[in-house]
């Protein structure tokens, strides 16, 4: 399988993915921090890829998304986006819903 | 990089734009106002802004981008709230 496909069966078989640089207990960049704090705080449990361990992805995925930048978050598949946006999103209270929503409608195969 | 080089990047993909770049480095912030902006998602806004700085992001020359994007209505409601503090990702 290519790290393409391998990307996009991650994002499709996950509702909530964020492609972050380090783990969520200990993120290596400041606006990962900030993603994985706003996500915590919405209390929805969320799956994540340490790009730092793994180099292909973090080369490949940008193409993929058109967002050259890390952390990245997909909730059903779709970008998003970076820190400033998942943190826009979690201070107008709207991150909360979006994730309750995710979790709780199932992925359509 | 210089600001002056963010802003002609950043002025090159988004003619016309109403444009503010600090920073320095690596690092910048930038506040962009345009009514290219108009009927766009954050993401698909921020996209526009990101492919204007892609080869910086790509060498290394640029590390992180923070961004606000409004359109020229939503600017003329937040004028002060815009400062560009929070980041979108390095």
């Amino acid at each position: 399988m290519s790290i393409e496909d391998t990307i996009r069966e991650q994002i499709a078989s996950h509702p909530i993915l964020l492609y972050m640089k380090g783990v969520p207990e200990m993120p290596q960049c400041g606006f990962s921090a900030k993603a994985v704090a706003a996500l915590q705080a919405a209390g929805v449990a969320f799956a994540y890829v340490n790009v730092l361990q793994a180099p292909s992805i973090r080369e490949k995925l940008p193409a993929i998304s058109q967002w050259p930048t890390f952390p990245q978050l997909f909730v059903k598949g779709e970008l998003i986006g970076g820190s400033d946006i998942i943190t826009e999103i979690a201070q107008k209270g709207e991150l909360k819903a979006l994730l309750e929503h995710a979790v709780a409608t199932p992925t359509t195969d | 990089m210089e600001i002056s080089e963010v802003s002609r990047l950043i002025e090159t993909e988004i003619p016309g734009c109403r444009l503010t770049v600090s920073g320095e480095g690596c690092s910048f912030s930038v506040v962009v106002v345009s009514d290219a902006f108009e009927g766009l998602t954050p993401v698909q806004r921020q996209r526009k802004v990101l492919a204007a700085v892609k080869e910086p992001l790509a060498s290394g020359a640029l590390h992180a981008l923070t961004m606000k994007v409004y359109t020229p209505s939503e600017w003329r409601q937040e004028p002060q709230r815009a400062e560009a503090s929070s980041g979108s990702g390095e």
